[in-house]
């Protein structure tokens, strides 16, 4: 992950911003706006973000067990070796998350759920491509 | 019945819910009806999986109906996920108890249940606090495609109280930001968790979003196509002069490096070209074709590049 080096002091660095903020590349204050110093700054998990296996339970309600089923099932992909290593990018929250509406909602197990996740991401890709034909 | 409340750009719709009409059956249905009613009717609504317009508003309703009739268990697992699902332009989705009214005469069975499920509420009502466990919290909060170049301010209205966020630029359709420590805070003792935001840039006439690339129509004169021009083209964040090159055909995209949703690395901005005739429908108009047809009397759009002048 690119993370410029800090600019504190320097341009696009602000006052009363956090720490990772001013480190954000391309990061500006809304421009047109009047900043609310009540504001509350988030992390923008899919670039900023890893979790770990608890974290990522905790993040998308569903126990660390299912997680570890969808890890072995290769949907969710790791990085570290074993449980207690393990870091998600942030991209998995998504992922975790969709698994676990399917595992529950349509009483899916880890397989199946894996299955509809692949064909899901397929769709998603083939619509996409149908989308770039017809403005042909 | 069930009441069910959402809260959509801050105004709430109350309605009530059958749980037998919703899942298409007669009060007297079997539990293994119930079942496959729910099953058939969830794979076709789950907004996962559905392309329904409607999916989400829909499968809330049929798992709400299916809950009430047969599957607590279930229940309980959706309700580890609670999702109230608040923003600007905001969606909420809750319980809103299980009046006593119970409609289709409901036995035993359906008042313990709805007795069971008003408990519940009271527990939802204190959101995930009642848990003893940390619970992270999901909402959902719209912007425009403007706020995703330049970034902005959202109100994200929750359950109990309203939140200032800034949403930076670059963001993303289906991106996550993570409020550390801003999920309803918990009564044991134990930290709050984290409310995740999930974007989503709302659709825009003009604009077609790919990932971090946008797409726009850019319709030209047949002259413009043939000799080229230079022109302005409205992008989210304003105008930008661009020079179509001569000899562009209907179809082809100009590709304007940088000028998508400004995130790192940036993407970028297509203008997707067509012609528009004019119409033939004044004797100038209608000469100026045939002065064209003339010049160009070899031409057979069949076989463009067969054709000799």
């Amino acid at each position: 992950m690119n993370v410029e080096e800090p600019s504190a002091g320097g341009r696009g660095a602000r006052e009363g911003l956090p720490e990772w903020l001013n480190h954000t590349p391309g990061y500006a204050p809304p421009a047109e706006r009047a900043t609310s110093p009540a504001a509350l700054y988030g992390v923008l998990v899919e670039e900023r973000m890893l979790f770990t296996l608890v974290e990522l339970s905790h993040a998308c309600g569903t126990d660390c067990a299912q997680l570890c089923e969808l890890v072995d099932e290769g949907v969710l992909v790791p990085i570290g070796d074993g449980p207690q290593q393990w870091q998600f990018e942030g991209s998995a929250l998504r992922r975790a998350r969709t698994a676990a509406r399917l595992a529950t909602d349509l009483a899916l197990n880890t397989h199946a759920t894996a299955i509809v996740l692949d064909l899901l991401d397929e769709i998603r890709a083939l619509r996409a491509q149908v989308r770039r034909h017809a403005l042909r | 019945m069930l009441h069910r409340t959402d809260l959509a750009d801050g105004t709430r719709h109350d309605r009530t819910i059958d749980p037998y009409a919703t899942l298409g059956l007669k009060p007297a249905a079997t539990p293994q009806e119930i079942k496959r009613a729910y099953r058939k009717l969830a794979r076709r609504y789950h907004p996962d999986v559905s392309k329904e317009p409607d999916a989400e508003s829909r499968f809330k309703d049929v798992a709400l109906a299916y809950d009430a009739l047969v599957d607590p268990d279930k229940k309980a697992a959706r309700d580890a996920r609670s999702e109230p699902e608040p923003g600007p332009s905001a969606q909420e989705f809750a319980f809103n108890g299980f009046g006593a009214d119970g409609g289709q005469n409901p036995g035993d069975f359906l008042e313990a249940l709805y007795a069971q499920q008003a408990r519940d509420q009271r527990v939802r009502d204190f959101g995930s606090a009642a848990r003893s466990t940390r619970i992270d919290q999901h909402a959902r909060v719209t912007i425009g495609l403007r706020d995703a170049y330049r970034g902005s301010l959202a109100t994200v209205a929750l359950h109990d109280r309203r939140l200032e966020v800034t949403l930076p630029k670059g963001v993303r359709h289906g991106q996550h930001l993570r409020l550390a420590g801003q999920a309803a805070p918990a009564f044991d003792g134990q930290p709050a968790g984290d409310l995740y935001l999930e974007i989503e840039i709302a659709p825009h006439a003009d604009f077609r979003v790919e990932d971090r690339d946008v797409y726009t129509a850019l319709p030209l004169a047949p002259w413009q196509a043939a000799l080229g021009a230079t022109l302005d083209l409205p992008t989210p964040d304003g105008m930008l002069e661009i020079v179509v090159p001569p000899g562009s055909a209907a179809g082809g995209r100009l590709r304007l490096k940088g000028q998508g949703i400004p995130a790192t690395p940036p993407g970028d901005l297509y203008a997707v070209l067509s012609i528009v005739l004019p119409k033939a429908d004044t004797d100038p108009a209608r000469d100026a074709y045939r002065a064209l047809a003339r010049s160009f009397a070899g031409f057979d759009p069949r076989h463009p590049q067969e054709t000799h002048r």
